[in-house]
């Protein structure tokens, strides 16, 4: 199955499967990404998505469908598209020997065009390290690298995955800053992440995986809009009495309640907080002041995925 | 690929093997101290060459080995070096990162491959410096067959090394293959001792060993030998020209079909 390159889509994947042995990573996978936006990948570990984006890549060949990237086929017209695309993988990919300016200024020799050195290695954060030898890094450190060696060609599409993983708060917004300065250049981005916080503040749009198949996807404000969720409340357990989890849930406007052992976590509508408030004082329950708070990614990731997510806590 | 990038690889790789102490010792030091250390002890022992018209013509162990010396340096980087370069690749993922940049996959073979040989005429360089300023020593041959004996060294050891460890992802466990296979070819070719004083079973074995045709190739050009030379194998010179030819490209078809860039 094939379909038109386009001008106007970055990434058009339709029906992408891929098997590894017994193992579906990703099944019937199909969405496309805009040129000029910031598109991210979320879901559990396991969900398919660093292999989606390695069948982007071209380091995978997917078992069936089909992938275009910048209107190319990432196997068939590798040698056109190496030239369009940046990457970042998750595993190291420098030899440890090799000192950072080293490794930038090789990868910057590979490109026709590059972006100043100096910029990226300042707004990357890697001026206090330029010397030292790749092995020798911290892990943030090391990302930092990995994510300049993908942008240092100043490629049409980049491709990270989890680039921020590892990173301390600062590093992170410094990330995003740059990254967002790229993309007002015109630089697609398409990058997975555990932070649905970044996802939600950074990214045009959100895919949403799950067991190798898109659970949902559109701009994270209208995910959440369409959800159906507008906030989610906490209640201390030890301060409600007979209530459960069950006479919650029977309430017309919450839409999933989930218990552990010290807390319940009641997901709903607009309504939510009124009625569940109104419904503790009818059984006496006195939890004080309700802790509530606006539905957010998480939540939508959580009820989609289940507690094994990595927000799943709550 | 544009020549910036491709001068930017070789000398990148240039670099990380001079931060590689253990190859720059193997390559280059330990060839130097066992010229010499034998060149001042067995040096002087003297290497009667007998010439077609019936001439003899003496040389001394010091004039040759140095020659030795180059074979012996030529598989060490092909069985040990070179793959420590290529497994590291292929553990650390490298092969796999530079196959999303425009960099073709093949140049990550052809980039360590100039750069041993860099490493390889630096201490034919240094050897042949030394021993003509400490020992004055002779060279008898044909240049051209000796460089060309020393190129096809190399290349055998080098693609013999790369089919060995071409699925391996642990560089060090290609080091303990590189050196298990290294040592006792080293030991039985007769660049550690004449192999007249071997068992005759250890010297049959011997007479196989790739590094034995190299070391007595290159020995036997340098003192004059012709193609039709019979050497310590028992077999003419053009012989052990052919059989690492074949040891080579034996090895390079089996590389490109056992070869793993990941």
């Amino acid at each position: 199955m094939s379909r038109e390159p386009s001008d106007t889509l970055a990434v058009q994947v339709t029906s992408l499967r891929k098997v590894y042995g017994d193992v579906v990573a990703v099944d019937d996978l199909s969405f496309e990404v805009e040129r000029g936006s910031i598109f991210c990948i979320i879901g559990p570990n396991g969900a398919g998505k660093t292999t989606t984006i390695e069948c982007l890549e071209g380091l995978r060949q997917a078992d069936s469908g089909a992938v275009l990237v910048a209107g190319l086929d990432p196997i068939a017209d590798h040698a056109k598209f190496v030239h369009k695309i940046g990457v970042q993988l998750q595993e190291i990919g420098i030899p440890p020997r090799m000192k950072v300016r080293e490794a930038l200024h090789l990868f910057a020799a590979l490109y026709r065009t590059s972006l100043p050195l100096s910029e990226l290695s300042a707004e990357l954060e890697l001026d206090g390290f330029l010397s030292k030898r790749y092995g020798s890094l911290s892990g943030g450190q090391k990302r930092r690298v990995n994510i300049a060696l993908a942008l240092v060609g100043d490629p049409e599409i980049v491709f990270l995955d989890e680039p921020t993983t590892g990173l301390d708060p600062e590093s992170r917004f410094q990330f995003w800053e740059y990254i967002r300065r790229q993309n007002a250049r015109g630089m697609t981005i398409v990058v997975t992440t555990h932070y649905l916080e970044e996802a939600r503040e950074y990214c045009d749009t959100v895919l949403l995986m799950n067991e190798g198949r898109v659970v949902t996807t559109g701009p994270p404000e209208r995910l959440i809009a369409e959800s159906g969720l507008a906030a989610r409340v906490v209640l201390p357990r030890a301060a409600l009495g007979t209530v459960g989890e069950d006479d919650l849930a029977a309430l017309p406007s919450v839409v999933h309640v989930r218990g552990t052992e010290t807390s319940i976590y009641v997901y709903g509508d607009g309504n939510v907080v009124g009625e569940v408030s109104d419904f503790l004082s009818e059984r006496g329950a006195s939890p004080g002041v309700l802790e509530a708070r606006p539905a957010s990614l998480d939540d939508i990731y959580f009820l989609a995925v289940g507690p094994e997510g990595p927000e799943g806590g709550g | 690929m544009n020549p910036t990038a491709l001068r930017k690889l070789v000398v990148t790789e240039l670099l990380l093997a001079l931060r590689e102490p253990g190859a720059m010792f193997m390559s280059v030091i330990l060839p130097m101290a066992v010229f010499l250390a034998l060149g001042f002890s067995v040096g002087v022992i003297e290497i009667p060459v007998e010439r077609d018209a019936g001439v003899v013509e003496i040389f001394h162990v010091r004039d040759v080995l140095l020659a030795g010396n180059i074979a012996w340096v030529t598989a060490v980087f092909g069985i040990v070096a070179l793959p420590q370069t290529l497994v590291e690749f292929r553990q650390h993922g490298i092969f796999r990162r530079y196959r999303v940049t425009p960099m073709p996959s093949y140049m990550l073979i052809i980039a360590p491959l100039a750069v041993g040989a860099a490493i390889v005429v630096v201490s034919l360089a240094l050897m042949l410096v030394v021993g003509w300023l400490v020992f004055s020593i002779r060279f008898a041959g044909n240049a051209a067959m000796v460089a060309l004996a020393i190129l096809l060294s190399y290349l055998a050891f080098a693609a013999f090394g790369t089919a060995i460890t071409a699925r391996i992802r642990s560089t060090r466990t290609a080091l303990g293959l590189g050196l298990a296979l290294f040592a006792p070819m080293f030991v039985l070719s007769g660049a550690f001792g004449p192999r007249e004083a071997f068992p005759t079973v250890l010297q049959l074995v011997g007479d196989w060993l790739p590094l034995t045709h190299a070391y007595d190739l290159l020995t036997f050009l340098w003192l004059g030998a012709t193609w039709e030379t019979e050497t310590t194998i028992g077999v003419p010179v053009w012989v052990s020209f052919v059989y690492l030819g074949v040891v080579g490209t034996v090895c390079v078809v089996a590389s490109v079909r056992l070869f793993r860039w990941d």
